[in-house]
């Protein structure tokens, strides 16, 4: 059940090699490898401030490493990509427009008109269970609904891969569990573009919940510390013997 | 009647002026604070540059007015003039706050916009409607700043006056005619004018938040602006450099300037700590008024706003016979001071716990000396700071109608004497008291506030 696997040796869909990055004096990676596959699910696991979400930001093209490289499909990953979507802990919502035109916008981005726009986000808004609340301005919705906002957002661009940088650390726990919920099931039953994700989280029941595999890292500077391969059929069930067994074998090493 | 159809012409001259002072001073705004914003080096250059030139009182400009635009300009020239004055009493307050709105953008909104946007997108509907807040309130402060000098940037004196037609030079002319009836109608419209304004423009802007309009100009300007506008403060300090070279400078004359300039201060700083005093107090009392009921807040912001563009021409007839000297320059300079303090203060309302005080019946003195003060304290220290130059700034109009002797008359009666010497001088004085204060003092206060804030 648990399976090492070899750092940076196949090349995957996006590949860490060799990264080193430091704020000032502050060492957060000093070389780390790390490759994720199509169509996995990873989550990061590690204590705070141990640079996950710097890996995340850096596979978003959002940092750039100080040595070693990024890459997505071989390329290395210098600035933001299409392909690549990134659900950030608070909504980020822009509190001037309306929810359906905080979807839409990205995709004018993109090129299309607003009609157009507007249509494929109304589109998303009501997959994710927002449909009547188009207009609704981000302050009149509720955080769990406001962070629908922002999945709707992340899913419209249609991008292949989604990291999520602790996407549910904010929200109540009922909300959270069903937003996880939706989320894997959509992923596993190929109803949005997204086929691989990478997940950043603090919770190990969260790993287990929704990943194929969880990667546990050291503190500063960070090292892969656990690599574990989560073989159980979705939807997960937390009651489970086997999950519990994935769950107590993540806390010896977080 | 007529005077009645005159005034309300020469209100309405009088704000196209201002509005196209403002529409440059907020070009400005969004040129240097997006470059400030942007780039460390412009930061360390232009912050200390803006900081002596918004502590400059108006009539220091006077020289560059004139000399640059009167007499390279010879047909428009006036104008333009008024305008670049109304623009030094008009813009400072702005370009700091577009600076910080823009400094202050949340990193993971930047971020949201590099990934999912494009720079037209991220402009247009993320960098500045960050900003309108800041730069709405800020520009309605400031029309309320330049209508209080609006008499020095209609009565161009320097040795020679220069009278343009608006509603500051037709009070100023109805009472040096002794034509009353004129002077107050043009006072009366005035004052209905600015309440009308604020009622109807100002209150809605404020509430709306209106987009800028040609956004995608904006965009370019702010790309590009930084440039236009070193290179127009190049060209007039190089204009003004000329005509210092011609001025009838003598260094002995400008040190003993210097002296008298220094020793007249201490009168001026007596008032100065008065009249912060009073608008503190002031402030206070409003910030009171909104945490009793928010949705007041807008309301009171335009009522000081109203109140504190009552230039010193305005109030000084109507208060003349009842109160004279030191209480008299006091009431004048009220407006200009307490324009900063109380709007700042105001702003601390959000920060005063409500509930706390309702839930356990705390009232009175308890709750002045234990909630409200502190809560407002970080407030108070900004306001003092920005106060502070207002008010010394302030002098230079409120003094000479009261006819008491300090550095604000001191300097007014140089520029109207075409003084250079007593006039670079006296301006040196204050712009080193406002700065060097603002340096020792109001930061070090500023900082000790905002640990708890």
């Amino acid at each position: 059940m648990e399976e090492a696997l070899p750092p940076g040796v196949a090349m995957g869909l996006i590949d860490v090699v060799g990264v080193k990055k430091a704020y000032g004096r502050v060492v957060v990676f000093n070389g780390i490898d790390l490759s994720v596959e199509q169509g996995e699910v990873v989550a990061l696991l590690g204590p705070s401030g141990c640079g996950k979400s710097t890996l995340l930001r850096m596979m978003a093209g959002l940092e750039k490493p100080d040595a070693g490289v990024v890459k997505f499909r071989g390329e290395p990953v210098v600035k933001p990509r299409r392909e690549i979507a990134l659900m950030f802990q608070s909504p980020t919502l822009l509190p001037w427009k309306t929810a359906l035109d905080n979807v839409a916008l990205p995709l004018v981005a993109r090129g299309m008109d607003w009609k157009e726009a507007r249509e494929v986000a109304q589109r998303y808004l009501s997959f994710v269970g927002l449909s009547g609340f188009e207009d609704a301005y981000p302050k009149q919705l509720s955080g769990g609904m406001q962070q629908r906002v922002a999945l709707a957002r992340a899913l419209a661009v249609e991008p292949e891969v989604l990291l999520l940088d602790e996407p549910f650390s904010a929200l109540d726990p009922l909300t959270a569990e069903s937003l996880r919920a939706e989320l894997v099931k959509m992923w596993h039953d190929n109803l949005i573009s997204v086929h691989t994700m990478v997940l950043v989280t603090h919770a190990v029941d969260e790993a287990v919940y929704m990943a194929t595999r969880a990667v546990v890292l050291t503190t500063r500077p960070a090292k892969v510390a656990a690599d574990v391969r989560i073989d159980l059929p979705y939807p997960r069930n937390r009651r489970s013997p086997q999950f519990e067994k994935y769950v107590d074998l993540l806390y010896t090493y977080v | 009647m007529e005077s009645l159809v005159v005034s309300f012409l020469a209100l309405l001259a009088t704000y196209a002026r201002m509005a196209l002072g403002l529409v440059v001073s907020i070009a400005v705004a969004y040129a240097l604070g997006y470059a400030m914003a942007k780039s460390r080096r412009a930061e360390a250059v232009l912050l200390p540059f803006l900081d002596v030139m918004q502590s400059v009182p108006i009539l220091g400009f006077f020289p560059v007015a004139l000399f640059v635009f009167v007499s390279f300009f010879p047909r428009i020239g006036a104008e333009l003039a008024a305008v670049f004055l109304i623009f030094t009493s008009m813009a400072w307050n702005i370009i700091f706050g577009v600076y910080q709105a823009l400094k202050t953008l949340p990193r993971e909104y930047l971020e949201m916009a590099r990934l999912y946007l494009n720079e037209r997108l991220e402009i247009a509907h993320v960098v500045i409607p960050f900003t309108l807040r800041s730069l709405y309130y800020n520009a309605a402060i400031s029309w309320a700043n330049a209508f209080f000098f609006i008499t020095a940037s209609e009565v161009i004196t320097l040795g020679t006056e220069i009278h343009l037609f608006g509603i500051g030079s037709l009070v100023v002319k109805a009472f040096e005619d002794g034509d009353l009836a004129t002077a107050y109608v043009g006072i009366a419209v005035a004052l209905l004018g600015n309440v009308a304004l604020y009622a109807l423009v100002w209150r809605r802007v404020l509430t709306r938040l209106p987009q800028l309009p040609f956004v995608d100009l904006w965009r370019v300007w702010m790309k590009y602006g930084a440039y236009v506008v070193y290179a127009a403060i190049l060209l007039l300090a190089y204009l003004f450099a000329e005509y210092v070279a011609t001025a009838p400078l003598s260094a002995g004359d400008f040190a003993a300037a210097v002296a008298e300039s220094t020793y007249l201060s201490l009168f001026s700083l007596a008032r100065v700590l008065a009249v912060i005093l009073i608008s503190a107090a002031v402030g206070l009392a409003t910030t009171a008024l909104v945490v009793e009921k928010p949705s007041r807040e807008v309301a009171v912001f335009l009522a000081v706003a109203v109140l504190s563009s009552i230039p010193p021409v305005f109030l000084y007839p109507l208060l003349a016979a009842f109160i004279k000297g030191e209480i008299l320059v006091l009431v004048l300079l009220l407006p200009a001071a307490a324009l900063y303090t109380v709007i700042n203060t105001l702003a601390a309302w959000r920060d005063v716990p409500r509930d706390l005080a309702k839930a356990y019946q705390i009232s009175g003195w308890l709750y002045l000396w234990h909630i409200l003060i502190p809560a407002a304290l970080p407030y108070i220290a900004t306001g003092l700071l920005t106060t502070w130059g207002g008010a010394w700034n302030g002098l230079v109009v409120a003094e000479p109608f009261a006819d008491v002797s300090g550095l604000g008359s001191y300097m007014a009666h140089a520029a109207g004497r075409g003084d250079v010497n007593a006039l670079f001088a006296s301006v040196a004085v204050m712009t080193a008291i406002v700065v060097a204060t603002n340096r020792l003092l109001w930061r070090r206060l500023y900082r000790l506030a905002s640990q708890w804030a």
